[in-house]
């Protein structure tokens, strides 16, 4: 069963925002013009989301474009709950989607810029160093908290995050709090990182 | 009554206290003096996760994007549900289907999406049946005494008789011209890395190298395994979809059904009815069951067993249809295969329990 953002889950800050989020896309329903607040809002969480599973920004551009496509075509189709919850999980479809007919095994080598044999700037490559052992991390966490944790790093509150993953609101709490304490254990080990987070 | 763990509890007032910080403060950008120490991880971790692409770029691609969505929006004054925009159902979660809808293969029963996807499964097996009917007609009219796998291998294929299974390295393209849009386009790389679906164990032999098809629904890929058992009494034919994974307990009887209907349907048209007019299809007990995680923390969803019997005399052709992989990876471009206790499981849930099939 799928999970749907309740009130009292929500600060006060959060309901205003879901309420005005909601009342924009019920306008967009009338009118899809209506939806570029919403769009403006969400583009950039959403491509950094695919970028981070697709690894390609043109790929990600692609996907990016895809949700939105199905955000609109579907606008008609929300009734309630967060629109960001509703957003992301098309955005997590869309990307399964596109993961699975391109079989990019390149994908991760995109991420980390491995594929450009150019010269780095030495921040560049420490970035890119930074980023690998991130990545490498993830990989560890389960599937359930690897997806909470890229919705959380999308700017999704726990409720959205129960919302776009079909989890309950504990669900999301625990994997979370599970997920940062092992990447946290994770990343202590890693000198690239300096301090222990 | 039990004694609550203290470390239990310990934990959940830990997360709930991070998740009610990070939800207070967003992104959790700002070090506050009474975050809790997993706040700096978050921070952390979400600052190297920031994709390198320049904010100009990205701007660039928003403006570009949004320009394209409403030029296309005044163009069609609406989305039409026949183009590759995705329509307002297919739309709401987000799974890509482009084929044209038809408005009368919607099921009435309510909870179920046939729609497309299960008209897709209907070409699969439509696919399937057609490369397989002549070796499956083979099979059911073949002498009882000479029941032997490697026999079926050979009227099925073609191939010379021997004990030794083909390699499931090999792929196979197949097809004919009219049904071109549902055959593959080959990209043999792309599965350099998937294991067979199932084990050569004592009781099941593969008797052809897999073939590849593309649904043409979603462009996802499938393959079709024949295998045999040892008194070659069985015939199955193992569909791995490699998609398709939003199935749902309706959805898989759909599936099912559709599959039966296009099966017969094959059947019919080419002339076996006669021929096999003991035929038998129905419903194993729990086929319109949908396979879950049950637990297995790293499995989220890997589709449904569903298995077709058709029961001439005392033998089975066996369709099965399996998720090759699951919903979640590891990390991008990077999939969990099936794993061979995946696809035992299905096919003793589709009533082959009595022979189940030999682990790796």
């Amino acid at each position: 069963m799928r999970a749907v953002v309740r009130e009292g889950d929500l600060e006060p800050d959060e309901t205003d925002r879901l309420a005005d989020e909601a009342a924009t896309l019920f306008r967009a329903q009338r009118d899809l013009r209506e939806f570029e607040p919403l769009y403006r809002r969400y583009y950039l969480p959403v491509f950094e989301y695919c970028y981070r599973r697709l690894g390609d920004r043109e790929w990600a551009a692609d996907a990016s474009s895809q949700v939105f496509a199905k955000a609109l075509a579907g606008v008609h189709g929300f009734r309630s709950g967060s629109v960001a919850g509703w957003l992301f999980t098309i955005a997590r479809n869309t990307v399964i989607d596109a993961v699975r007919t391109h079989r990019s095994h390149q994908a991760i080598d995109r991420w980390f810029g491995l594929s450009d044999p150019g010269p780095a700037p030495e921040d560049q490559a420490i970035a890119n160093d930074q980023r690998r052992v991130l990545f490498r991390a993830m990989a560890i966490l389960t599937p359930e908290q690897r997806g909470i944790v890229e919705l959380r790093w999308a700017g999704l509150t726990g409720p959205e995050i129960a919302q776009a993953l079909g989890l309950s609101l504990s669900a999301v709490k625990s994997g979370q709090y599970r997920a940062y304490a092992r990447l946290r254990s994770l990343l202590a080990d890693e000198q690239i990182f300096g301090d222990a987070p | 009554m039990t004694t609550p763990d203290p470390d239990r509890l310990a934990e959940a007032r830990a997360a709930e206290q991070l998740s009610a910080h990070l939800d207070r403060h967003g992104d959790a950008h700002s070090p506050r003096s009474d975050a809790p120490p997993l706040a700096a991880t978050v921070r952390l971790t979400e600052r190297f996760a920031r994709s390198p692409v320049t904010d100009a770029d990205i701007r660039a691609d928003e403006d570009r994007i949004w320009e394209d969505l409403m030029l296309r929006y005044a163009m069609t004054s609406s989305f039409p549900s026949t183009t590759q925009v995705p329509t307002a159902l297919d739309a709401a979660d987000g799974w890509s289907h482009s084929v044209e809808r038809s408005t009368t293969a919607r099921s009435s029963r309510p909870g179920r999406r046939l729609g497309q996807r299960a008209m897709g499964l209907v070409a699969t097996l439509t696919l399937v049946a057609l490369v397989g009917l002549s070796g499956v007609a083979v099979y059911l009219n073949a002498p009882r005494d000479n029941p032997s796998p490697t026999s079926l291998a050979g009227v099925t294929y073609g191939t010379p008789d021997t004990s030794t299974p083909v390699a499931s390295e090999q792929v196979t393209e197949v097809g004919t011209p009219t049904l071109a849009e549902g055959i593959a386009t080959l990209d043999e790389s792309a599965y350099e890395d998937v294991p067979p679906p199932m084990a050569y164990g004592e009781d099941w032999h593969i008797v052809s190298a897999p073939y590849l098809y593309t649904l043409p629904y979603t462009d996802v890929q499938s393959r079709v395994y024949y295998y045999a058992d040892n008194d070659g009494s069985r015939l199955l034919l193992l569909v791995v979809d490699y998609g398709d994974s939003t199935d749902t307990a309706s959805q898989a009887f759909d599936h099912f059904t559709a599959q039966i209907t296009a099966l017969q349907g094959t059947l019919d048209r080419a002339g076996l009815d006669s021929t096999l007019d003991e035929i038998q299809a129905e419903p194993l007990a729990g086929c319109s069951q949908t396979f879950r995680g049950d637990g297995q923390e790293r499995i989220t969803n890997y589709g449904v067993g569903m298995s077709l019997c058709l029961d001439e005399t005392n033998r089975q052709v066996i369709f099965a249809t399996v998720n090759g992989y699951l919903w979640d990876s590891p990390g991008p471009g990077q999939f969990y295969p099936a794993s061979d206790s995946v696809v035992t499981e299905v096919l003793a849930f589709g009533g082959l329990a009595a022979t189940p099939v030999a682990a790796r």
